[in-house]
């Protein structure tokens, strides 16, 4: 019944956010970019819902189009490290041996390097730039992917239900296909569904650190970063778009939790190993 | 007669417990082995060499002469114990009876279909059932959807893992006699792994006592049954409830299954056997031929 609740909240959650930002255009009731002398920094009015900025564009619009950016750079770099996360995993546990090796070897270098810091150095190097973050995100973000998928593979591979299908003939790719990833899915879908807050909080950091999206594009993060010098006279400028964060961050962990436990997963199973069968 | 299986001396260790220990045997083309012992005796880990799920590190497995140590044949297919963990929980009734004949492409799409509700008569599930997940089955119901799915392929030699220990026992009776069916049927030849002695006797023509890896005695099922050598072969019919009180002898037999790790010098039953003397203890049995075709690994058979 819990699960059935926090799944239901999580999916209306984001349903809602993501209207939002789809809908962006249609909702926003200024210009998120027209800037006005004599409009800054005013308090939520009926004009201004969320209120001014420190260049009068209102925030309310600015936080709707933010939802474009924040969403879809954690959804797409969600969907790229599954889909390497996925790939890598299955290989090395596929093919073991030196494979194996290598593969999660990587995994662990990458695990370990502070995310942060090669992003840090990356748009150093390269302009800030949208699908720059997008990758940053992803490429780090595939290893916990990897380890998940390889070791619910091995796990599987050593069921009655594969060893029945190989009695049946069949070859590796049915093997993979039909059987493993099928049963893999559920584990790695909850933990694809944990990667997307994080990669929203990532990118909102980035933001705020002037690594992210640049300006004129509103993002969540890059609002923070403008907010942070009136937090003590203007607290409408900081709270809402960090309120956005703080919900979308919310819903993505609702809904998580809510499908763990609705396929009855276990709660080590989604650190990627689960005790007995 | 050429023997439709032949074990020769084959080795399965799992790390340092030798599971299986110098097994062989021999099956002709219309029987049908029952392999009994208590757990870990080494009869599941015999029977997957055999499907060529695992390969012995030593030893030979021939089936129709020909040399399978390891290998998958179409003709040699397994049915498990469990049959919850034997079906793919993704994968509805049909696609997992279909599976064998798609890997195989033996017809189209239609004559497959066709196959697979004829396969499920066969074996007594409703073809109404034919979109269901395993789980909404009755464990008597998925053990014959994994047995259909074994069955569409045509096998020769079938073994069956304790295929009714999970069921209850009028579920179980049912299974038996569709099995008994079958095997007339299909021309089947089973290994039937079981440590029900009343079970073996009504489906097997031989019967196999493993222990420790080991068998201990093989021959026909009614002269071992009627005249057991082995003492461990007598303890298994003795624990085995015979009703009436009258008939019941009862052996003494103590102690506990031999461990795997470091096995019993000489013949390995020697700890438990009542009547184990010095060369038991120091000196391996060999097989002795007690009849026609019942063989005994057991020093007191000859003397006995």
């Amino acid at each position: 019944m819990r699960s059935n609740i926090s799944l239901f909240t999580g999916l209306i959650l984001i349903a809602f956010l993501v209207t939002l930002a789809i809908l962006a255009p249609v909702i926003a009731t200024h210009d998120p970019a027209t800037t006005s002398a004599e409009k800054w920094l005013q308090p939520p009015s009926s004009e201004h819902f969320f209120g001014t900025d420190r260049l009068g564009r209102d925030i309310f619009s600015r936080v709707l189009y933010g939802a474009r950016v924040s969403l879809s750079v954690g959804m797409l770099s969600t969907f790229v490290s599954l889909g390497i996360g996925t790939l890598l995993g299955l290989l090395a546990s596929y093919y073991g041996g030196l494979v194996d090796v290598i593969i999660m070897r990587f995994a662990d270098v990458v695990l370990v390097f502070p995310s942060m810091l090669l992003a840090i150095t990356l748009v150093s190097i390269f302009e800030p730039a949208l699908w720059l973050v997008i990758l940053v995100i992803a490429g780090t973000g595939w290893p916990s992917i990897a380890r998940l998928v390889r070791s619910e593979v091995l796990r599987l591979r050593q069921s009655d239900f594969v060893a029945s299908a190989r009695l049946l003939g069949a070859k590796n790719r049915r093997v993979v296909w039909r059987h493993l990833l099928p049963n893999a899915i559920g584990p790695v879908l909850v933990a694809a569904t944990l990667c997307v807050p994080a990669a929203v909080m990532t990118e909102a950091s980035l933001s705020y650190l002037g690594l992210g999206v640049q300006p004129p594009t509103p993002t969540w993060g890059n609002m923070l970063r403008d907010a942070q010098l009136y937090l003590r006279f203007a607290w409408w400028y900081a709270f809402f778009p960090g309120f956005f964060v703080f919900i979308t961050v919310f819903a993505f962990h609702l809904t998580g939790e809510g499908l763990r436990q609705a396929l009855g997963l276990s709660q080590t199973a989604r650190r990627g190993w689960r005790a007995g069968s | 007669m050429g023997n439709l299986l032949e074990v020769k001396n084959i080795v399965y260790t799992y790390g340092r417990i030798a599971a299986v220990d110098g097994v062989s045997l021999a099956l002709g083309d219309s029987d049908s082995l029952g392999l009994v012992g208590e757990s870990g005796s080494g009869k599941s880990t015999l029977g997957r060499c055999i499907a060529g799920l695992l390969t012995p590190q030593r030893g030979r497995i021939l089936y129709q002469g020909k040399l399978i140590n390891g290998r998958l044949h179409k003709e040699i297919q397994l049915v498990f114990q469990d049959s919850f963990a034997a079906l793919n929980p993704r994968m509805k009734v049909e696609a997992l009876v279909e599976e064998g004949l798609i890997i195989h492409k033996t017809a189209d799409k239609e004559k497959r279909r066709r196959q697979v509700r004829e396969m499920l008569q066969t074996v007594g599930v409703d073809p109404a059932l034919l979109s269901r997940f395993p789980h909404q089955l009755s464990g008597g119901q998925r053990q014959r959807v994994a047995l259909a799915r074994t069955l569409i392929l045509n096998p020769r030699l079938i073994i069956l893992d304790e295929p009714v220990s999970s069921l209850d026992v009028t579920t179980g009776m049912r299974l038996l006699s569709l099995l008994q069916d079958l095997k007339v049927k299909h021309n089947l030849v089973y290994i039937f792994i079981s440590h029900d002695l009343a079970v073996v006797r009504q489906i097997c023509s031989r019967v196999a006592v493993m222990y420790a890896g080991k068998i201990v005695e093989i021959g026909d099922v009614e002269a071992v049954f009627a005249r057991p050598v082995h003492f461990y072969t007598k303890l298994l019919l003795d624990a085995h409830p015979i009703p009436d009180p009258e008939q019941r002898k009862k052996i003494n037999i103590r102690g506990e299954a031999a461990d795997l790790l470091s096995p019993p010098s000489g013949c390995r039953f020697h700890p438990r056997c009542p009547a184990a003397d010095q060369r038991c203890r120091r000196i391996p049995p060999p097989f002795v031929e007690v009849t026609d075709n019942h063989r005994v690994a057991c020093h007191k058979a000859i003397s006995s």
